[in-house]
């Protein structure tokens, strides 16, 4: 089944991370120099409530191999919210606990993301704000969520708490993106970082432009080695759909075809990771299948299943298997949505 | 206040605080080739270890963290976090330093700024300096800040 995402650049991202204009510990230059050495495209520079290092980041450029995103952290009192795409401040100071709502909508009116960073970190006294305690606003009305923080993000319980919160808003209806952040701060933490994948449009456009396009829409998946795709479509008909996209209804039976491609960022982890099987989820329901090697696609590992009919809402696929030995969950899309919102 | 001097405040801090911004305006006058800002505060951290471990415990199971974590996180320490904002007449945004410590020391001209903080005009005018106090761990904490002009 082909189809689902063609045409796309997906674009390896890391989406949190800060410089000595906050409390990271990198000069911009030394940040972009990182990223290019994860094999990154883009890196969002998410400085704690400044933008004093974006004018450093803009001359910059690609000089490095990779680009940096503008953003901004807002660390306020009763949670993070991470601006990416905004190019100036934004003010959070005036933020009481039902402020949530205001912020996002001035985000977006600068033409920027608002994203949920690190939602169950445990805040005041540990990490200040850190925890999401705003109120009257619901997360699924964010752009996005920010599932996987810091390394090895598999195993952090507070990690988990934030990925059941978003099952339980994709059950609900909200068309809501996940994504990873390492909230780097500077070298000297061990584990795995995850990378974002964001399927970007091809054009002579810059990077950041698609890459925040390609969030908006959903087109994110997330691992912690190779990259995800996802396909869902119906038997007989010509074109399949990717994370982000709406399958429209139709008599076909469904397939849905998850893989796991290598990119360049991921060679390094190999001996760590191995990827077993793929779990294809749906509202109230789910199948898996073991992965492997995809015949079309060099290096790649590849599962196919048969849905039944009963699949609704969504559809969005899990790659297990083991990280250092021990069972994980190493990689996820973003849901395929099935029919109206 | 010593020459150059624009603004010299003191004030006391508890837990209740926490959570809370402290502004203090004052006026640049024209000419000055260097503003500079310094914010000191003590203590840096909650010191009795006792009630550290009582303060995590608490958190934590408002956190849903167990015990055990939060008697490691009471031992690395309990910080205060205090940062530090400026703005210049408009108001326009002049920068934070948002960062562990308690010292932050901030100089501001046309062409430069400490990491934090945006280069610029220094406009003579209604500037602002802001507290944010983001959480005071310790029973009492104190802060100074300091504002001068080159
Ligand atoms: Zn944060
Ligand atoms: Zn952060």
């Amino acid at each position: 089944m082909r189809g689902a995402g063609e045409g796309l650049r997906w674009a390896a991202c890391e989406l949190h991370a800060h410089s000595i204009h906050s409390d990271g510990r990198l000069q911009v230059a030394e940040l972009a120099r990182y990223a290019a050495g994860r094999g990154l495209d883009l890196i969002a520079l998410s400085d704690h409530n400044t933008v004093s290092g974006l004018a450093e980041a803009a001359a910059l450029g690609g000089q490095y191999g990779s680009e940096i995103l503008s953003a901004m952290e807002l660390t306020t009192f009763y949670g993070h919210i991470l601006a990416l795409g905004v190019q100036d401040y934004v003010e959070w100071r005036g933020l009481g606990r039902e402020g949530a709502g205001g912020a996002v909508a001035e985000i977006r009116s600068r033409g920027g993301l608002a994203g949920i960073a690190h939602p169950f970190r445990p805040g005041n006294p540990f990490c200040t704000g850190c925890f999401w305690e705003f109120e009257g606003f619901e997360s699924g009305e964010a752009d996005y969520l920010e599932l996987w923080s810091e390394p090895d993000p598999h195993l952090a319980p507070c990690n988990a708490r934030a990925f059941e919160q978003w099952i339980s808003l994709l059950d609900r209806g909200f068309r809501v993106a996940a994504t990873s952040g390492t909230d780097y701060h500077g070298p000297g933490r061990e584990g795995l970082c995850a990378t974002t994948f964001l399927g970007c449009e091809p054009g002579p456009g810059a990077l950041g432009a698609a890459a925040l396009a390609a969030l908006r829409r959903g087109r994110v998946a997330v691992s912690l080695g190779a990259r995800p795709s996802l396909a869902l479509g119906r038997r007989g008909e010509g074109r399949s759909y990717g994370p982000g996209e709406e399958l429209p209804p139709g008599p076909g039976r469904l397939e849905a075809r998850a893989v796991l491609l290598p990119w360049r960022g991921a060679a390094s982890r190999l001996p760590e990771l191995r990827a077993e099987l793929a779990r294809f989820l749906w509202r109230g329901g789910s199948t898996e299948a073991g992965l492997a090697p995809d015949p079309e696609a060099g290096g790649a590992l590849a599962a196919q299943v048969e849905l039944p009919p009963s699949v609704e809402g969504y559809l969005r696929v899990e790659f297990r298997g083991s990280v250092r030995g021990e069972a994980a969950l190493i990689g996820f899309t973003n849901p395929v949505y099935l029919g109206p919102a | 206040m010593d020459q150059g001097a624009l603004l010299e405040v003191e004030a006391r801090l508890g837990p209740e605080d926490s959570r809370s911004h402290r502004s203090f305006p004052f006026e640049l006058p024209p000419g000055a080739r260097e503003l500079e800002l310094e914010l000191a505060f003590e203590p840096a951290m909650l010191e009795d270890e006792a009630l550290a471990a009582r303060i995590a415990f608490e958190a934590g199971r408002r956190f849903g963290i167990g015990p055990e974590e939060a008697s490691r996180r009471a031992r690395e320490g309990l910080r205060n976090l205090l940062t530090l904002s400026l703005d210049g007449p408009g108001p326009s945004f002049r920068g934070c330093a948002h960062r562990q410590g308690p010292r932050v020391l901030a100089i501001l001209s046309a062409a430069a700024a400490s990491p934090g903080f945006l280069p610029g005009p220094l406009t003579a005018g209604a500037w602002r300096a802001t507290v944010s106090v983001h959480c005071v761990a310790s029973p009492r904490c104190s802060f100074r800040l300091r504002a001068r002009a080159r």
